[in-house]
């Protein structure tokens, strides 16, 4: 679980956000999966429910959750996320400067397709 | 939300809270009522003492009853109201669901279910014990414990206890709102207990104030102490069930409940419109605080006045006491009132001014008569019979004047001799000083109307030569000759007849003589005739007659005589020949007759002890003619306090032998400016011929 | 909902209250901030129905509170100043409370008495005064109230006792939309748990906030021209309000309010050759906010 930091000028119900949406593009949390509810975040960070609606607005709004009347609030899968594509693009460019990076250091290409590999297996066991 | 709603809505739920969290009051009531009423019941050993407490108590006149009916309403509505005089509580009380109205309903039936409880449970119990011991019967010639004596066996009855029944519940519920309207103006117990106490003592108080001020200082006002209880019973019912227990007459009952309602309306009102805030504070309302301080002020600017009237014999009520009492008393009472001791500011300043200007006023208002008292009439129309005694304008000491006039000249001329005495009003004093001497009257008159009575009684300097034609009217009536008859006045049954003179006091004549003395007496007093001269000079013959008599009072007192005694007096003029040969055949008039054989006279100015001028008269013959004529005016005392604060216009002593043969001061009498006259004259006559 | 408008109060020669508005949203919990005396408890007993204004008009739902039975079974109020009947121990209190508000729900009283471990059987006035207040809560919160109102009530409680409090009212908050609005002197604790404020002084309003909006919404900007001619002034450009300006030499420091990308872009557009947008804290935000001159409330509320 995540904690908020009262002392950023940052607003709670964006740090819920941020938090939340971090989760779900990590897959820490699966997609379709259920995450907490409104009461559970709100008791569990001591934050207003108010404050914690606002954040589960929001990443409706973006498409990360979507919520089940009676059933609770789960987790969207990547097509639904509004900004996916523009994540997508900056996560190929984020490679992009990590291959460079890497073959500046001397990988050669087998090499850097193990890498990925090896990172791949890693990520999406958990 | 309609008044029914907002006043008058009941709350289970707080009523239980408030039984549940009480229960010692009415606990504490039955064990206080039990020692108080029933348990001096069950030890009595006696039947008389039994029979003692079973009077007091059916007649509410149990000291334990009335204490209680007094201390537990106190008790009850302080711990109710408690909630109200701290921030907290009443925070917590208020924000509950509840209406303002709703919690004043219920509280007060809290209240009274707490307190009557006890009582309702008592008066069962006693029930059972009552019924079964004796009453007196209520006959007024049996005494008291002599029925007991004798065995007589009456029950006491339901009735009688149903009615200490209701008295108790009565009362306890008025003194219960009584205080709960003093809560609702008050900010803390304190206070709540004062205020309280002074709701219950404003009417009497006022009652008093009000008595006092018009007997000082309007001409003809007197309290006779029945008229002041019966309109003090009147007012409030407050004094009127200690007093009278539980002979409550209807129309009281139903002014006790009325003052009830009332009451409870007003407490609920106050409530409504109280600003919780104010809690802690002594008063919470300004008005009340305003009226508060303002009584007090009034009461302690006369109390001061009086005490400095006592002290330095000035006058009551304008002297410097006023003054300060106004001070100290307003300074005192504001400062209990605010809670603080600085007072001392504009708005106190105001209040202050108004306050003494108005009590002033007031003042002003009695002692200028304002309201027309000395000198209003009734309307002759509306008098059934006046009550009047005119044998006090002439000096004769005669105890309950019971002469009733009926006849429109008779009440006409009264009614002249009142518009005379209010005429001559009280400033006619000598030296502006208060001193009552021979020369004032004691007069009173007692008007009863169709609407009511009026009453009068004066001490006044106007006397019979002020409205001798008016008084010969009414002295020579046939309707006073019967009235004054001494034989219908010895009818109920006559103790003693004594003749007195300043030779001899108090011969006693045997009581087998009364009946013939009497009717010589009456026969002489129906023809006398009363002339100018016999009511400004008094002549008499120096022999005074005192009657005594006893008299049923009317109704049984629980502890007192069934009967009292009064007492007339009449002077024996020299026209009463009837009664003087009597005397002379039975012998006693040899005794009483003076033997005179000097006579001073004394003019005094009235500003000085020493005579002005004297004369001596020694020669027999004149001494004789004198004595003959009878002008003899008051007794002077040569004893007690009234002896040296006298300032006579005239002064005539005698002077005897007595039995060794030396010669003594038989008698000082004083006579009026009139009486001085004639004596005079006579004296020049007689020394001329 | 609970909206206040345009209260006014007077104590003798005192106002207390001064034209005061308060608006809280349904299911909000709202913080009335302010230092002692600045009116926050007349506020709450007028609120409450226990104080009469002088003027002005206090619904909770669009119903008026004073006087009216049906609005105050739903309400829950723990004043500063606690009371109790006399002798009551916790199970008496909970037996009257249970016959005045229609709401109450035993389970939930057994529950939370439970939880707190507070004696049923004890005298309440033998608690300590945080004891009390703890029963105070379970009280209250047992009759499950539509408005909590909460003069200081985290006041001379653990930390832990605390955010088991926190925790309740935050669950029922979620759960059935109550209302919450709490006073207090110090606004740090209440940061965290209110979702919006409004700060009182000499019984006026003077800020009333979303909390998130206030983070948001407020900047430093530190911001240099190499053309004087194009310095910012006190230009309110659209989005984006001056609130406050120091020139350190060629340097403008500022205080902004506007939305971060909006003041980023148009600063950006000036093409500045320094621009620095700096987090304020929230003190800071608060100062500017107040008006800058009331330095000392912002210094007393922290």
């Amino acid at each position: 679980m995540f904690t908020i930091d009262l002392q950023s000028r940052k607003p709670i119900s964006e740090q819920i956000y941020d938090n939340l949406r971090d989760q779900i593009i990590s897959g820490v949390i699966a997609s379709d999966a259920k995450i907490p509810s409104v009461r559970e975040i709100s008791e569990r960070l001591s934050v207003s429910p108010n404050t914690t609606m606002k954040a589960y607005k929001l990443l409706e709004d973006r498409g990360y959750v979507y919520s089940s009347a009676g059933l609770g609030t789960f987790a969207a899968p990547r097509e639904k996320w509004l900004d996916g594509n523009r994540l997508m693009t900056n996560a190929v460019e984020l490679l992009r400067r990590a291959v460079i990076e890497l073959t500046h250091g001397g990988a050669d290409k087998e090499q850097v397709i193990r890498l990925a590999s090896e990172i791949y297996e890693e990520v999406t066991k958990v | 939300m309609n008044l029914a709603s907002s006043y008058f809505k009941f709350s289970p739920a707080l009523f239980r809270e408030n039984l549940k969290r009480f229960w010692t009051i009415p606990a504490f009531g039955m064990l206080c009522y039990f020692f108080a009423g029933l348990y001096p019941l069950i030890v009595a050993e006696a039947s008389s003492e039994r029979y003692y407490v079973l009077q007091m108590t059916a007649r509410f006149l149990n000291p334990g009853f009335i204490i209680f009916s007094v201390l537990f309403p106190i008790i009850t509505s302080v711990a109710l109201n408690r909630y109200l005089f701290a921030p907290g509580s009443v925070s917590v009380m208020h924000s509950l669901p509840f209406t303002r109205g709703s919690m004043f309903f219920t509280n007060m039936l809290s209240g009274l279910v707490m307190m009557w409880a006890p009582i309702v449970v008592t008066y069962l119990i006693s029930l059972a014990f009552m019924p079964n011991a004796y009453l007196a019967a209520t006959d007024p010639n049996i005494g008291f414990y002599s029925a007991i004596i004798a065995g007589a066996e009456t029950r006491i009855s339901v009735g009688q206890i149903t009615g200490a029944l209701g008295t108790s519940l009565l009362l306890t519920a008025m003194y219960f709102l009584l205080f709960n309207l003093a809560a609702t103006v008050t900010g803390n117990t304190p206070m709540h207990i004062i205020g309280g106490a002074f709701l219950s003592a404003v009417a009497v108080g006022l009652t008093g104030l009000v008595g006092t001020l018009s007997e000082t200082m309007l001409f003809g006002f007197a309290i006779d102490s029945d008229m002041f209880i019966n309109l003090l019973l009147r007012l409030t019912p407050i004094v009127y069930y200690p007093a009278r227990g539980a002979d409550a007459a209807v129309s009281m009952v139903i002014q006790t409940i009325i003052t009830c309602v009332g009451l409870y309306a007003l407490g609920s009102l106050m409530y409504a419109k109280r600003s919780l805030e104010r809690a802690g504070d002594s008063l919470v309302y300004k008005f009340v605080e305003v009226i508060f301080v303002s009584i007090v002020t009034l009461s302690g600017m006369i109390l001061m006045s009086a005490i400095i009237s006592a002290i330095d014999q000035s006058n009551f009520p304008f002297n410097w006491g006023l003054i300060a009492g106004g001070v100290l008393s307003y300074a005192a009472v504001k400062m209990m009132a605010q809670k603080s001791v600085r007072i001392f500011n504009k708005g106190s300043a105001i209040h202050f001014g108004v306050t003494i200007i108005a009590v002033l006023l007031f003042l002003f208002s009695f002692r200028f008569d304002f309201y027309g008292y000395e000198k209003r009439l009734p309307n002759e129309n509306d008098i059934e019979s006046v009550y009047f005694d005119p044998m006090t304008t002439l000096r004769n000491y005669y105890s309950e004047a019971e002469i009733e006039f009926k006849s429109p000249d008779n009440i006409k001329a009264i009614m002249n001799i009142h518009r005379v005495i209010a005429e001559y009003g009280p400033n006619a004093r000598v030296n502006g000083e208060d001193v009552i001497d021979y020369s004032a009257n004691s007069i009173s008159v007692e008007y009863k109307l169709n609407s009511g009575t009026v009453s009068r009684s004066w001490v006044t300097y106007a006397d019979a030569s002020h409205y001798v034609g008016d008084l010969l009217t009414i002295l020579n009536s046939r309707e006073f000759k019967e009235q004054n008859s001494v034989i219908e006045w010895a009818k109920p049954g006559i103790n003693s007849i004594s003749v007195s003179s300043g030779s001899y006091r108090d011969l006693n004549l045997n009581p087998v003589e009364f009946s013939e003395f009497l009717l010589a007496l009456d026969a002489d007093m129906r023809d006398e005739v009363f002339t100018a001269d016999s009511v400004t000079l008094f002549p008499g013959t120096g022999i005074g007659v005192n009657l005594s008599r006893t008299r049923p009072t009317g109704y049984v007192y629980s502890l007192g005589r069934p009967y009292y005694q009064s007492y007339r007096s009449e002077y024996i003029k020299p026209t009463y020949t009837r009664t003087i040969n009597w005397l002379n055949a039975k012998g006693y008039y040899e005794n009483l007759r003076y033997q005179a054989n000097r006579i001073t006279v004394e003019l005094f100015d009235v500003n000085s002890a020493e005579a002005l001028e004297s004369y001596e008269i020694t020669d027999f013959d004149t001494l004789q003619n004198i004595l003959d004529y009878g002008i003899f005016g008051d007794e002077i005392p040569t004893t007690g306090d009234s002896a040296t604060d006298l300032t006579p216009y005239c002064v005539v002593t005698f002077y005897g032998l007595d039995e060794r043969g030396e010669t003594v001061q038989l008698a000082r009498r004083s006579l009026s400016p009139e009486g001085a006259e004639a004596l005079l004259r006579l004296k020049i006559a007689l020394a001329g011929s | 909902m609970i909206k206040v408008s345009a209260l006014n109060k007077r104590f003798e020669h005192v106002t207390a209250l001064d034209n005061l508005s308060i608006n809280v949203k349904k299911g909000s919990i709202y913080g009335l901030i302010g230092v002692n005396g600045s009116g926050k408890t007349t506020a709450l007993k007028a609120i409450t129905g226990v104080l009469r204004p002088d003027s002005g008009e206090i619904t909770m739902d669009d119903l008026d509170v004073y006087e009216n039975v049906r609005v105050k079974q739903r309400i829950g109020f723990i004043p500063d100043d606690l009371f109790f009947f006399g002798s009551y121990n916790m199970k008496e209190c909970a037996g009257f409370y249970s016959r005045i508000f229609p709401n109450w729900s035993k389970e939930k009283y057994r529950t939370m008495a439970e939880q707190f471990g507070l004696s049923e059987r004890r005298k309440l006035i033998r608690f300590s005064k945080g004891m009390q207040k703890q029963a105070a809560f379970i009280l209250t919160m047992s009759s499950n109230p539509d408005w909590l109102i909460l003069d200081e009530p985290i006041d001379g409680l653990d930390p832990l006792v605390r955010k088991l409090v926190w925790k309740h009212i935050v669950a029922d908050v979620a759960e059935r939309q109550m209302t919450v609005l709490v006073s207090s002197h110090n606004l740090r604790e209440m940061e965290g748990i209110c979702d919006s404020i409004g700060i009182v002084n000499s019984g006026k309003m003077l800020l009333e906030r979303d909390l998130d909006e206030l983070r948001s919404d407020i900047h430093k900007v530190q911001v240099a021209f190499g053309n004087a001619g194009d310095k910012l002034n006190n230009e309110k450009l659209e989005g984006f309000e001056i609130l406050h300006i120091e020139e350190h030499g060629s340097i403008q420091q500022m205080i902004v309010r506007g939305a971060k990308e909006q003041v980023e872009t148009i600063v950006r557009s000036r093409n500045p050759l320094i621009f620095d947008l700096i987090p304020l804290s929230l003190e800071e935000v608060f100062i500017y906010e107040l008006g800058g001159g009331n330095n000392e409330l912002g210094k007393l509320l922290f």
